[in-house]
């Protein structure tokens, strides 16, 4: 299928982006997920080939590629381990926010050092806050939250939307003991008067942008996880013999590989249409649609696996678990929607 | 119709609910993050008679009927699904084919040990290759003398690791296929017989899920259980009964993440008023409460089925099981959204009960093989 938008540049830079976590991380990604370690030696690696500075213009030594060059990476990275593509996504969403509100002397001081991984950022994506970001909530989130030397957060004040920046201290360094995503080192720490010091902090012109932007790579996460999902399930029900036949030949096999092919596609389709526009509204819809079709497909896969994927021998035990995060993280989906509702009505 | 539980049935379910409150809800927390059987708390078990509830009195059992056994494998999975599957796998895997199909001597010396918690009972008939299709299994069993020679490997094995008493299937003539499988009771400790890979489960994880390889296990021919060639009606016997409580572990740990939902959702405050003033909170609860009410009438259905001796339910038990899997992970993952993020971390119950669920909808046959029971049950 000829992907909508895709040119040249996006189709090499995804083969990179294949070859490079077919070698660097498919052998260890399984092992990683079960300690809840961060792929930190893989971060490092693929910030000798650019994909840290994706967003950052070249003047302060990024790739300056587009939003879609990002969604494509941080979908390819997805199909091995959801989780560095999680890590990856902030990074570099975490740059492209000192780079759309930062001063021009603090972009000086950071920016070339976050595009080549020499830093490494980190961001809330404030799950803690249930119904929505940066409002009234005492506890944050942090993914790479445990191996970043910087991070921010977003808070209001006073009626104002601000994005903090912190080097990082001690308040990160225990990671949050979680279901999925744990090679992303997830941390928590507490939003107190302690946690406002030493910091540098920049007005967000709209937070709604901002979020739809950080949700859209989330959603862009859940597509690789879709489109792998898929393929493991049916390169293994093309292996299974059960009755003396390939499950792949069972209707009941048949009619959830096809539910599952038509999630995996149309959340690639929203998701690309969403990066290629600037909408707010197409961006929380297309999220909302694919991170909750991650949850479906997974659990479809994980079925058709049968005991094979509820064991952690197997990836499809990781990305279910990984893909259930994406319906919390940032909002959870069932609130967006009550959002997107009150949007279209308004 | 009535629909009340008799005061024995109530006795069970308030004793249960009450022991697993204080005994199980913490410890579910530290065996799901170390991965440790329960035998503590099994032992408390067999002391209130819950590791032999169906298993007539003169062997040790607490001679109850199998809606008593729904109910307290409910109230077990409402605070820790572990445990409600260990002991589910106990009482209707192990016990209840011995009870059902064994002889006086082998009631005699396997019961009492089920029914005290001295041993643990398991099912092994799941292979790497015999998963949905259990017909299809390969491991032998041949007559030498006084002693059947088994030879084959076992997986997926509820129990497996820890577990003294095993009722193994195996083909005695392969040339009959299914219909040539024979089952045995074989004791932890035989010659032969070792415990292999310990698997690394999503959820469960205090089940001691074990692989079982026989190489040459010499099992007393006494220990034949039934008559050879028996062995398929016996496990497919055995399966109609214990997907009862597989569907009462799944509406156990549904209802457990609705009240934890309801409980998050009067304390956590957003706008300045508890999240369960949402509408979409709202429609959340009551869309988890109403398909748990389902499901577990439908489980209470299937066994008070049993209880009234009817020979055939498998299509009740099929459907019981199948609804209630598929409602447990509806609703686990529902109470993780209620929660929001905190739902996801390992600071709240409700973490656990999403992995747990998914475990409902795989094993005691996967919901597309309850599909094609329920379906040919109709179509006969």
């Amino acid at each position: 299928m000829d992907w909508m938008g895709l040119k040249d540049e996006h189709k090499l830079l995804r083969q990179d982006m294949k070859r490079f976590a077919e070698t660097e991380l498919s052998s260890v990604v399984l092992e990683m997920d079960k300690k809840g370690e961060p792929l930190t030696s893989a971060m490092k690696k693929i910030g000798e080939i650019g994909g840290l500075g994706i967003l950052i213009s070249e003047e302060f030594g990024g790739a300056g590629m587009d939003f879609l060059s990002l969604i494509v990476t941080v979908e390819e990275l997805a199909k091995i381990s959801p989780s560095f593509a999680l890590s990856v996504a902030i990074h570099n969403f975490f740059g492209e926010a000192i780079l759309s509100y930062g001063s021009t002397e603090f972009k000086k001081e950071y920016l070339f050092s976050l595009s080549t991984g020499k830093m490494i950022g980190g961001m809330a994506v404030d799950t803690m806050n249930h119904p929505i970001p940066s409002n009234g909530c005492e506890e944050r989130l942090v993914v790479n939250g445990t191996f970043s030397d910087i991070f921010g957060f977003s808070v209001k004040i006073d009626e104002k939307e601000q994005f903090v920046v912190k080097k990082k201290g001690e308040e990160l360094k225990e990671e949050t003991e979680m279901m999925g995503m744990r090679s992303s080192g997830i941390s928590s720490f507490k939003l107190d008067e302690n946690a406002m010091s030493e910091d540098k902090r920049f007005n967000i012109d709209s937070a709604n942008d901002f979020y739809s932007r950080m949700r859209l790579l989330l959603a862009s996460v859940a597509c690789g996880i879709c489109q792998a999902s898929l393929e493991n399930a049916i390169s293994y029900s093309k292996e299974r013999h059960q009755f003396d036949r390939l499950i792949a030949s069972f209707g009941m096999v048949r009619t959830m590989l096809a539910d599952m092919a038509s999630r995996a596609y149309a959340s690639r389709i929203v998701v690309y249409q969403a990066s290629s526009v600037n909408n707010v509204l197409d961006r929380e819809i297309a999220s909302v649609f694919t991170t909750e079709s991650s949850l479906y497909v997974t659990d479809k896969g994980v079925q058709i696996y049968g005991g094979y994927g509820y064991i952690k021998d197997y990836p499809l035990e990781m990305f279910f678990r990984d893909a259930k995060v994406l319906e919390v993280f940032a909002g959870s989906a069932d609130y967006r929607k009550v959002l997107i509702g009150k949007s279209l009505t308004s | 119709m009535n629909f009340d539980l008799t005061d024995n049935q109530k006795l069970v379910r308030d004793m249960v609910r009450d022991f697993a409150e204080k005994e199980l809800k913490e410890k579910a927390v530290e065996i799901d993050k170390t991965q440790e059987f329960p035998w503590d708390i099994l032992k408390k078990m067999a002391e209130l008679g819950l590791l032999g509830i169906v298993v007539p009195e003169e062997y040790g059992g607490a001679g109850m009927d199998f809606i008593s056994l729904a109910i307290a494998v409910e109230e077990i999975s409402r605070a820790c699904a572990s445990t409600g599957v260990i002991v589910a796998v106990n009482n209707s895997l192990t016990a209840y084919p011995i009870e059902h199909w064994g002889n006086e001597d082998q009631k005699k010396k396997y019961l009492p040990l089920l029914c005290k918690g001295e041993k643990i009972g398991a099912f092994g008939l799941t292979e790497p290759n015999a998963g949905s299709d259990a017909g299809s299994i390969e491991s032998t069993a041949r007559l030498e003398g006084d002693y059947y020679i088994l030879n084959g490997t076992k997986r997926f094995i509820t129990n497996g690791g820890e577990a003294g008493i095993f009722v193994v299937f195996a083909l005695t003539n392969k040339e009959l296929k299914h219909k040539g499988i024979s089952a045995f009771i074989v004791e932890d400790g035989s010659e032969g017989f070792s415990k292999g890979k310990h698997e690394e489960l999503m959820g469960i994880r205090a089940t001691a899920n074990c692989e079982l390889i026989f190489e040459d296990c010499k099992v007393p021919k006494e220990n034949l259980l039934g008559e050879e060639g028996m062995g398929f009606k016996i496990a497919l016997g055995t399966i109609d009964v214990s997907r009862i409580d597989i569907g009462a572990q799944a509406v156990g740990i549904s209802q457990g993440a609705l009240e934890e939902a309801i409980k998050y959702s009067k304390e956590r405050k957003q706008f300045g008023k508890p999240i369960c003033e949402f509408e979409f909170i709202q429609g959340m609860i009551a869309d988890m409460a109403t398909k748990i009410n389902a499901a577990r009438l439908l489980v209470l259905r299937a066994a008070y089925i049993k209880d009234k001796g009817e020979k055939r339910f498998s299509l009740e038990s099929a459907m019981a099981k199948w609804y209630a899997s598929e409602v447990a992970v509806d609703v686990t993952r529902q109470s993780c959204q209620v929660h929001g993020g905190y739902g996801y971390t390992k600071d709240y119950p409700v973490e656990r009960m999403f992995r747990d669920s998914k475990i409902m909808e795989l094993y005691e046959g996967t919901s597309e093989i309850q599909k094609i029971v329920i379906a040919r049950s109709l179509l006969r």
